[in-house]
């Protein structure tokens, strides 16, 4: 069974995506609007943890995605939904390979201002 | 502006996500070990952030680990003072950590709360303002500081 949302490959019968996290049931006519990920939390974990400005970039995609599926516009949304994770993940490796790398520069300084 | 197939190779490469909540527990169990331990004001345990290293102004993560560090210690109100977002951000992220983990190993879905997009436009906002605010040095913004 493929995923409605991001296309991937999950087991017959499961109720959510492995990947996305989005409901693998059927889209029905009366039914609550189908889930499109918005990936917020991830965008506050980078914003937090990564210093550096991608993950607000990542939020303003999830704001985007809400919008959009409040408007109707499922694919605008599952646009949005994939920049939301695209920065959230340019943030995360970003983060992680300045903070190695000035964790190395100000080793032993005894500084910590995160 | 890319294009959606642009998008779509960039974000092929995926963790399995039970891996990446396994991995995060982890990476979060040893964390809380550390940080209740060791008191990032007066330990060389941690790096520095590179934002502030490089530029002087503290980002709006600054002071998100002497706040975990108080948290952790029970002291809600010293923990506020450090860094008011992460502390304010903790329900939101617990609640979304434990629906995606329930997901990905299939047990159940959490009630779906949707989020109005206002609220998120407003979070953005809230942000930006607590960035750029925490780096004023007048009286009562030096607060925000941590």
């Amino acid at each position: 069974m493929y995923c409605p949302t991001c296309g991937s490959n999950n087991d017959d019968g499961a109720k959510f995506c492995r990947a996305c996290g989005g409901s693998l049931t059927p889209e029905t006519q009366d039914g609550p609007p189908p889930h499109v990920p918005n990936h917020l939390v991830w965008a506050i974990l980078v914003t937090i943890f990564c210093c550096l400005p991608f993950g607000i970039v990542s939020i303003v995609y999830a704001a985007q995605v809400n919008g959009f599926v409040a408007e109707g516009r499922l694919d605008s949304a599952r646009q949005a939904s994939e920049n939301a994770k695209m920065w959230a993940w340019i943030a995360f490796a970003v983060g992680l390979v300045s903070l190695g790398g000035f964790g190395v520069f100000s080793l032993g300084n005894g500084i910590n201002l995160l | 502006m890319s294009t959606d197939s642009e998008i779509r190779a960039l974000t092929r490469f995926r963790l399995s996500p039970r891996a990446g909540y396994i991995a995060l527990a982890a990476v979060g169990l040893v964390g809380v070990a550390v940080l209740y331990t060791f008191d990032p004001r007066n330990s060389g345990t941690y790096p520095i952030c590179p934002f502030l290293g490089l530029t002087g102004y503290h980002c709006p993560g600054c002071g998100t680990l002497r706040a975990l560090h108080q948290l952790l210690h029970g002291n809600v109100l010293a923990a506020l003072g450090y860094n008011p977002l992460t502390i304010l951000s903790l329900p939101f992220i617990a609640y979304s950590l434990a629906d995606g983990a329930m997901k990905a190993f299939q047990v159940k879905a959490l009630p779906r709360i949707f989020i109005p997009h206002q609220y998120i436009w407003g979070l953005f906002v809230g942000v930006v303002a607590f960035w750029v605010l925490r780096n004023v040095p007048v009286d009562p913004l030096t607060v925000l500081a941590p």
